[in-house]
């Protein structure tokens, strides 16, 4: 009752593209989605861990170039290690689930992609670009919202990795600084 | 992985200049990136405005970018998604100053969801460069650059190029100086000294991290100061909302959600509404951005840098009011034209003179006249009778027009005129009445049991219950058509008060009324009308026809709108009402009054629950969509004002029309001008982006829009030229196609095309 609720909702979200998306400090509500191979996924399964979610496009090359420098998949190794979770979601409309099995194996990653081709998790956070960072708390508030790092063209030689201080900072019990940052990259290719 | 690619390309495309108009460079300082499957979107180039500079003084150099048609670069803040070009400069014995940025157009993408920030076609992204009073010699200005570039995916680019410059005792402007100025023009400036002031309010004594806030941006021009003597301000966009570009510093993200008429006249109000991110640290404390505006037609571009107060998280704030807020909000730059009410009036008495030469009064006319004829041997004082009741009946359902119109605005409605169109079962209900018309002209009963019989208005002559009656028909008939005059006065009508529309509702009824009622008064016009005779019978069955020919188009429009099903359902469903009357026209046959009475109330009930059953909703069946259907250059688009204000921003002409399956004058100007080989070569050869407004069954945007141009209903035809800030021609209601052509040339020259 409660799912097809929330779903009801979600839809109507993303029919008029009215209702607010989740701020920093608000609590996520509880979402379910299948990953590329039908599993369901929900928020509630992964309380009391963090959890980052990733926007991801595997034909956006701002995506690309992190995935080829290993970036997603070292920092998502890392984090697993303690005990973090991170889900990729996908809300390409065209995205399939073999388009994303394809891509997972090309890339060698294996944490889940939720497929979200009507959109309605990336309306729910305001998911703008790929890529586009969030990370939850173990009481299942978001806490920083924005972009992977601080070096949009690749150039830096030591990027800032925001989603890697904040966890980090969650996870020694204090506030993700910064909470929010400008994301860069593709613009999200939600169904028209 | 891509750079090979991206060099082969490079070299192949470096002395091709495709850019039209784009100043040749020397290789060195031209490159194209951004490969989209071995075809590059950006070019760049290095342009210098001087090719030699004295020591110790400032040149500007730039990076010239040409993108792809519908590709777009961004802003210094991208917005939403993307992200700003990186220019790094390297000059030796020089210090380059920062990226000067023209005022940028809004992007918006699924839905408005995603708004972002940038340039499409072509920019000049400059910075001053001063050298060093001991620099000499040929010096060689560096640039290395990421650019993202963009249409629905993005590839970013990179362009690494150089340029020598002559350092030397005289300074010599290049040929690429001129360009600079151009660019230079768009760059928005500190208010400084001129006339302008910008304000900022705000809905809190200061703003929180993570607060949600209204703000307001006032722009208050020379009017304050010496009243009277500046043109209004007003936003540089298409759209009031896009005057104002925020920047995205230190986790501010504004957006603007309306233009407001400042209560000063010349002043502008925008409302902003923003956000602080939620981030510990106070944050930006100034509200930065920068504003388009226009002032006496030219355009003005300038800095927002105000203070913003900022409090720390848990501080105590207070509400602030925001009068601001209801101030009656900006329209979209209106159009309509300023009409004093004598004129108005005038135009409604016309074109609802000549609202009986269309088409869709015609058979009713022709009915009237030929009524006149079977009168010829009454008294003069019959005849006038007639016309009264005719006129009567003209006016009364023009004036109950007028009501609805009043009525359902008030209720918050989109009405226009012969907005009862939109309504199927209305349709389905005229083309009853137009079949039962038809039979009477037959001679298949006598219309002496007519509805008004069922009322019994008082016992005036039959003949004149049945002018009465025809003045109704009249009037429904007549508003599918438009006629010249007409829409600027009903537009007039529409915008004005409920007076206003009974005032020129009445005035088109007594146009409309005019010419029958003045042959019925001047009794030398009267004679004119020809004596009765059998060749009446003929005449009488032709104008039966010719209603059944409107059915016809009204079973068109039904079908349409309903589908083959609905259509077919209401064939049967006059098939039906025809046998009905033909039965009561059969007992009219017979002595006694009774039976054909009872006969008549029967068909007339039946007639009306058969109505209520039909299956029309105004929904066409899902299958009959002509999805399928390749997609015609006169479909175009469908016309949102979005739309309009992006095509017109990327600077292609557009062509938007507006029209209704009901409305005859449009059908018939789509079939002769818009269809013809001529109109559609220019329009593709012109490169015309064409957006189609389809009325059919209401809609409050198009509604909105034939408002701002002062009409209330459709057609209405407007050609745009390419650039962003020109008036859009306005089109008369009854188009040719040399008029047509002429608007398309004047508003877009013929292009070259770009190889």
């Amino acid at each position: 009752m409660k799912r097809t609720a929330l779903s009801l909702a979600l839809a109507a979200a993303a029919l008029l593209g009215a209702v607010k998306p989740l701020e920093v400090g608000q609590s996520v509500p509880d979402f379910h989605a299948r990953d590329q191979n039908g599993a369901d996924h929900s928020l509630s399964q992964y309380k009391g861990k963090a959890v980052v979610l990733e926007w991801t496009n595997s034909e956006c090359p701002f995506v690309e170039r992190h995935y080829q420098a290993g970036d997603m998949q070292k920092l998502a190794a890392a984090l697993g290690a303690k005990e973090v979770v991170w889900l990729a979601v996908n809300s390409t409309y065209t995205n399939t689930p073999d388009d994303t099995k394809t891509w997972m194996k090309e890339e060698g990653f294996a944490y889940p992609t939720l497929q979200d081709p009507e959109g309605k998790l990336g309306h729910m956070f305001g998911a703008r670009t790929t890529p586009h960072m969030f990370v939850i708390d173990a009481g299942g508030v978001l806490r920083y919202r924005g972009a992977i790092d601080d070096d949009e063209y690749g150039r830096a030689e030591k990027p800032k990795n925001y989603v890697d201080g904040a966890v980090h900072a969650l996870l020694a019990n204090a506030s993700p600084d910064p909470a929010e940052t400008q994301s860069y990259g593709c613009s999200v290719k939600y169904k028209p | 992985m891509l750079r090979p690619a991206c060099l082969a390309a490079a070299l192949a495309f470096a002395f091709a200049g495709r850019a039209a108009g784009a100043p040749s460079v020397p290789a060195s300082a031209f490159g194209s990136t951004a490969s989209d499957h071995g075809n590059p979107r950006l070019e760049g180039r290095l342009l210098l405005d001087h090719d030699s500079i004295r020591p110790g003084e400032t040149l500007r150099a730039g990076l010239l970018l040409t993108m792809d048609r519908h590709w777009h670069v961004y802003w210094r803040n991208s917005g939403q998604s993307g992200a700003p070009p990186r220019l790094r400069w390297h000059v030796d014995g020089a210090t380059v100053g920062a990226t000067e940025w023209p005022f940028p157009q809004v992007f918006r993408e699924a839905d408005a969801f995603i708004t972002t920030y940038g340039y499409t076609e072509e920019v000049l992204l400059a910075s001053p460069v001063t050298f060093s009073a001991t620099a000499s010699g040929d010096v060689q200005v560096r640039l290395d650059a990421d650019v993202l570039v963009c249409e629905i995916q993005c590839i970013p680019g990179e362009l690494h190029l150089a340029r020598p410059v002559r350092v030397a005792s005289e300074s010599l402007a290049s040929a690429e100086h001129e360009l600079f100025e151009t660019w230079s023009a768009r760059v928005p400036r500190p208010v400084g000294a001129r006339d302008i002031q910008l304000e900022a309010l705000y809905s809190q004594s200061a703003i929180r991290p993570g607060d949600d806030f209204d703000a307001a941006l006032a722009v208050h021009d020379c009017g304050a100061a010496r009243p009277g003597e500046c043109a209004p301000l007003e936003p540089a966009s298409a759209s009031p909302e896009d005057a104002f570009v925020p920047d995205a510093a230190g986790g501010l993200e504004l957006s603007v959600t309306g233009a407001r008429r400042a209560p000063s006249p010349g002043s502008l109000l925008l409302a902003l509404r923003g956000r602080a991110d939620a981030n510990p640290g106070l944050g930006e404390s100034r509200l930065r951005g920068v504003l388009g505006l226009r002032s006496g037609g030219r355009p003005d571009y300038v800095e927002v840098d105000l203070p913003l107060p900022r409090a720390a998280a848990g501080a105590v704030v207070t509400k602030q009011p925001t009068p601001w807020l209801d101030q009656p909000p900006l329209e979209r730059g209106s159009f309509a034209p300023a009409l004093p009410l004598w004129q108005a009036f005038a135009l409604a008495l016309l074109g609802g003179l000549v609202l009986n030469a269309m088409p869709c009064v015609l058979p009713v006319l022709a009915v009237k006249v030929f009524g006149l004829a079977e009168l010829a041997h009454h008294g003069r004082a019959r005849i006038l009778q007639h016309g009264i009741a005719y006129t009567a009946g003209v006016l009364a359902s023009m004036a109950a027009l007028a009501g609805v119109v009043i009525a359902l605005r008030a209720a918050g409605a989109s009405v226009g005129w012969g907005f009862q169109f939109q309504e199927p079962l209305f349709v389905a209900a005229i083309a009853a009445v137009l079949v039962v018309f038809a039979l009477s002209l037959f001679g298949v009963f006598e219309f002496r049991l007519d509805v008004s019989e069922l009322a019994r208005a008082g016992e005036s002559a039959e003949g004149a219950r049945r002018s009465f009656f025809e003045g109704l028909l009249a009037v429904v008939l007549a508003t599918p058509c438009t006629a010249p005059f007409l829409g600027t006065a009903v537009g007039f009508a529409f915008a004005g008060s409920a007076a206003t529309v009974v005032a020129i509702f009445l005035a088109i009824g007594v146009g409309l009324a005019a010419p029958f009622l003045a042959i019925c008064a001047v009794p030398s016009w009267a004679r004119l009308v020809p004596r009765s005779g059998p060749w009446m019978l003929q005449l009488r069955a032709a104008l039966g026809f010719s209603l059944l020919a409107t059915v016809v188009w009204l079973l068109w429009i039904l079908g349409r709108s309903d589908g083959a099903d609905a259509q077919a359902a209401l064939l049967a469903y006059l098939c039906a009402l025809a046998a009905g009357v033909w039965i009561t026209g059969a007992l009219q046959q017979r002595e006694s009054n009774a039976p054909a009475r009872i006969a008549a109330l029967a068909v007339l009930a039946l007639a009306a629950l058969g109505l209520r059953a039909l299956p029309v909703h105004g929904e066409p069946p899902a299958a009959a969509s002509a999805a399928e259907a390749p997609r015609d250059l006169l479909e175009g688009q469908r016309f949102s004002a979005r739309g309009v204000d992006a095509a017109r921003a990327r600077g292609e002409p557009v062509f938007v029309y507006f029209t209704a399956e009901w409305c005859l004058t449009c059908k018939v100007n789509e079939r002769v001008v818009l269809d013809d080989a001529r109109v559609r070569s220019a329009l593709t050869e012109r490169r015309f982006a064409v957006f189609k407004g389809d009325w059919t069954r209401g809609d409050a945007a198009i509604r909105d829009e034939l408002a701002r141009f002062g009409k209330a209903g459709v057609p209405l035809y407007l050609v745009y030229a390419p650039n962003p800030s020109a008036r859009p021609i306005v089109l008369p209601e009854l188009l040719t196609v040399d008029l047509f052509l002429k608007a398309l040339a004047d508003a877009a020259p013929a292009t070259e095309e770009k190889t």
